[in-house]
């Protein structure tokens, strides 16, 4: 089966390829493993309230990452890879069933936090926060700090929003038209090449 | 064509893993409608073991590992031996990967509600069950390689590449985006990990999620429609052209240049897309009226339409101006439910109508119980879609405008609401097939 091999090859080759130049090459940015000027690292109840904050899937409905766009002005300064260096995992998060914590530290003083962890609707009468009165008095003082500790941006200078960098956008517009040109040539030569008329069908086996 | 196609072992095999995927399916789904009203009544269970951060990557587990991974992996010892002019290589190691897969799934029932996870999306998984995951894939591919090479068919149905080839990339894409290196936390420190995680998470849905029912429609196709598959040349460009990189990360810390290249790629994602409508198109030439009454055929319809919506969606909303109003809303959630169980599973519910009879013998017992599975899932997945679809314009409107979070909140209840009732009759949907199934296997023996 010399054609087996060969596509195995040939797949192998893509693979690599692929996450040389988008896992790798991106991985090598300077600001992705030195810490920004403010980052401190965390103590060791923070450490214990982060565990609980995975434990607990928080992360499911609260993002930690603060977009140089209009939906999150009210979120404070935009996050910067060199505020995440010591967590581990992430947790920037995929969805917001409710806000944003990437700046919560400091926002609001402790005893408003362990409130809200034992009755969100105490304090936000149209939340739909689970309760998590089940957490002990230690972890809830752990999830406490740690949520105070957040601070995902400040003194690195804020990116500029991705939209005004000169030539992002005619590039977005270049790469999309060069794939539509591609995609419809790889369509038209398979078309005229008799690639898809072809002579001999393949019957499939009937069960 | 003749009797020496079928391969009984690995038909066993098959109903086995078709057996377990629906019983996945209806916990799955059952666990899913109940995290639909925690959104609705948030003080529903005050116990640490149903909370819904803990039971939500559970009800992504059996939704993707347990009824469609199952079945995919069903449809593979299905169709392998036939497809290869061959028999199944070893059936013990058939038997194996059918017990991992379910030790697998019985153990994540047991972890993720303990609150043990890996803290990343899609990745959850504790590192014993990592292993477990990765093995499970690894002795598929390496029975179905054997079972393939030693066929008298030279030539590879394109169904088999997209079945060896799923295997294979996932096993690899799976222990990489793990970062299985990295034992016990399986992540890494920093911004890296989250390129690392958001590169594995869209080649899994590619590869496995997208790649293998893709695999399935194409067996479908001529099968269903008894038209010779229009053209297996554009099936294998179809092929080649799935890729993605870090779409999800538009506007993220990561560099901008990257979010582009994610970007141009999610747009190159029009190439599989065209490819398979136009087989789909040209090989249901004639076998349209055919769907009114074959309940495969309709299923592989339907999915093959929402193939084709939802790649369009995928197309377009990597693209920064729609991302920097739908993204983190649950316009996210309505897309991942359009694709995942709106065409990923209803191409798998048309294999499921397809290989049932023959695996069991015998005609499904109620033709009023698969209509009813149909149009229950088909309205509840709708509406289900169109519920959250609507609630992520309404955030995303809401946030750009700088209303208040609570406020935006307040507006999209209703649409939390209106998924509940629709995850209802979607599970409905499911109760009714496995109703059907159970009243078949009681009305005979199996043989």
């Amino acid at each position: 089966m010399t054609e087996m091999r060969r596509i195995i090859a040939y797949s192998l080759l893509v693979f690599i390829a692929a996450v040389l130049f988008t896992l790798i090459l991106p991985a090598t940015t300077p600001s992705h493993r030195s810490p920004a000027a403010d980052l401190r690292l965390y103590t060791q109840l923070e450490l214990r309230g982060k565990a609980i904050y995975q434990r607990e899937g928080c992360w499911y409905c609260h993002t930690q990452q603060v977009r140089p766009v209009a939906a999150d002005l009210g979120y404070g300064p935009v996050s910067s890879a060199d505020h995440y260096v010591y967590d581990r995992p992430v947790y920037l998060g995929s969805k917001r069933t409710g806000p944003d914590l990437a700046n919560e530290g400091g926002k609001l003083p402790d005893e408003w936090h362990a409130l809200h962890l034992q009755n969100p609707r105490a304090l936000v009468p149209d939340s739909i926060m689970p309760s998590y009165s089940y957490l002990s008095e230690q972890e809830t003082e752990a999830m406490v700090a740690y949520l105070q500790s957040l601070k995902k941006g400040g003194v690195t200078a804020p990116m500029p929003p991705s939209t005004e960098i000169p030539g992002a956008q005619l590039m977005v517009l270049l790469v999309s038209l060069i794939s539509f040109a591609g995609v419809s040539a790889v369509l038209l030569w398979a078309a005229r090449s008799g690639m898809l008329r072809e002579e001999v069908k393949y019957e499939l086996p009937r069960k | 064509m003749t009797s020496q196609d079928t391969d009984s072992t690995a038909d066993s095999i098959a109903r086995g893993f078709l057996f377990s995927s629906i019983i996945w399916l209806v916990v799955g789904v059952s666990l899913g409608a109940f995290l639909s009203l925690q959104f609705v009544y948030p003080d529903l269970s005050n116990s640490p073991y149903l909370q819904f951060g803990r039971l939500r990557p559970l009800h992504v587990a059996m939704m993707l590992y347990g009824w469609l991974s199952m079945t995919y992996m069903g449809a593979m010892f299905y169709s392998t031996p036939g497809l290869a002019k061959s028999k199944l290589y070893s059936p013990r190691l058939g038997w194996l990967a059918l017990a991992t897969w379910n030790l697998l799934l019985i153990s994540a029932s047991i972890t993720l509600p303990l609150g043990m996870t890996q803290g990343r999306e899609y990745a959850e998984l504790i590192y014993p069950l990592d292993v477990l995951f990765v093995l499970g894939l690894a002795i598929i591919f390496w029975n179905l390689y054997k079972t393939v090479v030693r066929g008298e068919e030279k030539r590879i149905y394109v169904s088999l590449w997209h079945f060896l080839a799923a295997l294979a990339y996932t096993a690899v894409i799976y222990a990489l985006g793990n970062a299985m290196w990295s034992i016990p936390s399986g992540a890494l420190y920093g911004i890296n990990d989250a390129m690392l995680n958001w590169f594995y998470v869209p080649n899994y849905i590619g590869f496995w999620l997208v790649a293998a029912p893709l695999g399935m429609a194409l067996y479908l196709l001529p099968s269903l429609t008894r038209n010779p598959l229009y053209s297996h040349g554009l099936a294998i460009i179809g092929f080649w052209s799935i890729f993605a990189s870090q779409q999800h990360l538009i506007f993220s810390p990561i560099p901008t240049w990257i979010q582009t290249i994610a970007i141009a790629f999610a747009v190159l994602s029009t190439l599989p897309v065209l490819a398979y409508a136009w087989n789909f198109w040209k090989t249901m030439e004639g076998a349209w009226a055919a769907a009114r009454s074959d309940i495969a055929l309709r299923f592989l319809a339907a999915g093959s339409f929402m193939y084709i919506l939802t790649c369009i969606q995928g197309m377009l909303q990597p693209l920064r101006t729609v991302q920097s109003y739908i993204h983190f809303t649950n316009w996210i959630v309505g897309h991942s439910h359009f694709a995942l169980f709106g065409f990923a599973s209803f191409v798998s519910f048309a294999f499921l109508y397809h290989a049932m009879p023959k695996l069991l013998g015998s005609e499904l017992r109620s033709r009023l119980l698969s209509e009813v599975h149909f149009w229950f899932t088909l309205l509840g997945m709708m509406g289900m879609a169109l519920s959250l679809w609507v609630a992520g314009y309404i955030e995303g409107s809401g946030w750009n405008a700088g209303t208040s979070f609570v406020e935006v909140l307040r507006r999209i209840m209703p649409m939390y609401s209106a998924r509940s009732i629709a995850g209802f009759l979607a599970l409905a949907g499911q109760y009714a097939l496995a109703a059907n199934v159970l009243l078949t296997i009681r009305g005979m023996d199996l043989k």
